[in-house]
């Protein structure tokens, strides 16, 4: 098999948990896109580089976040004594999920879809909308019958629930104290 | 997940809730970020998009492997393979890269978006373009023919002339041919002897075979009818006989298995009536002809010198960047068989790789068949059913009465 190959199928591994961290970390979809591509064509060139005796996805990771502070330069989301803090605090939780059992990231989502179904109805129904069914929160909030405001926090509390509910089956870090 | 790259995360996913509360506890903030990320990935169809997104990184990283002048090293695991070959293969590869691959690039950046706009072409479906085909009247003046391209899965596509010279469309039509084998195909003018119309009475092109038959007939075809001869000379001598003729519009397509052509008539020719070459050929240039776009898109990565052009100066009205390459084709190139266009613009998105226009231009002086330009023009996406292609669902009521 060529180097290329093997390359792909090691990346195609990964890519669904870079995609998160970087949807966790980046402002836009496009800079995702944009991150993505370059984070991929760095590894490559600087496959020489790699460790092969160190797992591969903290290494793709760690190329993803120098590829973002660099394209997100002057961009950061959070003021910088706290940027730090919670860009590190985000690869923890997705290192802590891509370690957990399953043969591929996908199968390490399924602690995430029963967290989902556990969630209230107006959180799980928050979650659907904008995640499965993919509308934006105005269209949503119109969906579940609340001004956009109310919608979010609505959102934000259900995000913070599976967190919890992450939390409890070992899939998230510990809460900082 | 909803792909608008011009709205931010915040809007989208009201993550701005977790900016709000980020200086006041970042750990709950970055717990919900990642939450987000996670839960980002259950959308219906992310599973396609990010695959997208990895085969679009693998076709750059793979023309820069073909673009790098040295066999490619840069990997721990190619070098566990280039270790394995010997120097006589090295040699080897040496000589065929460059003797094949370097020639035909102007630039690697214009290579890679090129081979991205070819792997993109293959798997996009559901496109519609504008077709607009000039060709030469006199040394001054040009006409102007329209058509319009429906492109499915599979190798589907439907071709429905709208405007204009049917003549002119079928010209351009057999400019195209094989975008594999180029040589390998006979040329029109061939099949029908020098300087004759490549359109038969019918418009049954297509139908047209090498003129090795006996008598000049294909087997199995009944002798000509001197009513049918009689309308093709009257045809041949009437200065609009390039308009199309009849209510209906000509139209063309393959079916993904099997190639047609409805003639102005309203008459659908399939194989049987075209001639089995017509039919496409497993592995071969089936669905290759100029006007699928194909043919020209095969032709650049191996006939032409590509250019990338500044791809941010003029990005799409919505803002997202494109990429353009300019090909000009090669001096000395043989595989167009002085039928392809001397130069071919290509604009396409800078994300995606889909072909947002194409403009194949031809030199006067040399251009075969008169051939001037031939532009394309995305128009939109248009998803079809597989009927959609189908010969039948284009033959009108009254061509059904008159077969039958």
């Amino acid at each position: 098999m060529r180097s290329e190959d093997l390359f792909d199928i090691l990346v195609r591994q990964h890519s669904l948990m870079l995609t998160a961290y970087l949807r966790s970390m980046a402002f836009s979809e496009s800079l995702v896109d944009d991150v993505f591509q370059e984070t991929l064509i760095t590894a490559w060139r600087r496959l020489d580089e790699f460790d092969r005796q160190r797992p591969f996805g903290p290494w793709l990771r760690g190329i993803a976040r120098n590829t973002l502070l660099s394209k997100a330069r002057g961009k950061r989301r959070y003021e910088s004594h706290i940027a730090d803090l919670i860009e590190s605090r985000i690869a923890e939780q997705v290192e802590k999920m891509d370690t957990r059992p399953g043969d591929t990231f996908a199968d390490r989502l399924s602690d995430l879809r029963d967290c989902v179904a556990r969630l209230a109805a107006d959180h799980r129904t928050a979650v659907d909308l904008i995640y499965i069914r993919g509308l934006d929160t105005n269209h949503a909030a119109a969906a579940a019958g609340l001004s956009e405001e109310t919608f979010r926090k609505r959102l934000y509390r259900a995000r913070l629930a599976l967190a919890e509910c992450l939390r409890s089956k070992g899939c998230f870090e510990e809460t900082l104290a | 997940m909803n792909n608008d790259n011009s709205e931010t995360q915040d809007e989208r996913f009201g993550t701005d809730m977790d900016l709000e509360s980020a200086a006041a506890n970042p750990s709950r903030a970055s717990d919900s970020l990642s939450v987000h990320g996670l839960l980002s990935l259950l959308g219906q169809d992310e599973s396609k998009l990010i695959y997208e997104r990895v085969r679009r990184a693998m076709t750059v990283i793979r023309a820069e492997i073909a673009c790098s002048e040295t066999p490619q090293r840069s990997g721990v695991l190619a070098r566990i393979h280039w270790r394995r070959g010997a120097a006589v293969l090295a040699a080897a590869a040496m000589l065929a890269l460059s003797l094949i691959v370097m020639p035909m690039l102007g630039d690697n950046k214009a290579y890679a978006a090129l081979r991205s706009v070819v792997d993109a072409q293959k798997s996009m479906v559901g496109r519609s373009y504008e077709i607009v085909i000039e060709r030469g009247v006199d040394a001054s003046s040009t006409r102007s023919t329209r058509a319009t391209l429906e492109i499915g899965s599979g190798g589907r596509f439907v071709v429905n002339l709208t405007e204009g010279c049917m003549r002119d469309a079928m010209a351009a039509l057999s400019l195209g041919g094989s975008g594999r084998s180029p040589q390998s195909r006979p040329r029109l003018d061939d099949r029908l002897g020098k300087g004759k119309d490549p359109v038969a009475p019918d418009g049954g092109m297509l139908g047209k075979r090498p003129d090795h038959r006996p008598e000049g007939r294909r087997q199995g075809e009944a002798p000509r009818d001197p009513e049918a001869m009689a309308r093709m000379r009257e045809r041949s001598c009437n200065p609009d006989r390039c308009a199309l003729p009849g209510a209906g519009s000509a139209v063309f397509g393959c079916d993904g298995k099997t190639r047609w052509f409805i003639a102005p008539s309203g008459k659908v020719m399939r194989p049987e009536h075209l001639g089995a070459e017509s039919a496409p050929r497993e592995g071969t240039d089936s669905g290759l002809d100029i006007l699928t776009l194909d043919s020209t898109l095969a032709r650049l990565e191996h006939g032409y010198q590509a250019e990338f052009v500044d791809a941010d100066s003029e990005p799409r009205a919505d803002g997202r960047p494109v990429v353009r390459v300019e090909a000009l084709l090669r001096p000395g190139n043989r595989s167009g068989s002085g039928r392809m266009p001397s130069k071919v613009e290509l604009c396409a998105d800078a994300a995606t790789f889909e072909i947002l226009r194409m403009e194949a231009t031809w030199d006067p002086a040399s251009s075969p068949l008169q051939m001037r330009k031939i532009v394309f023009d995305l128009l939109g996406t248009n998803e079809r059913s597989d009927d959609f292609f189908d010969g039948a669902s284009h033959e009108s009521e009254s061509s059904t009465d008159s077969e039958s």
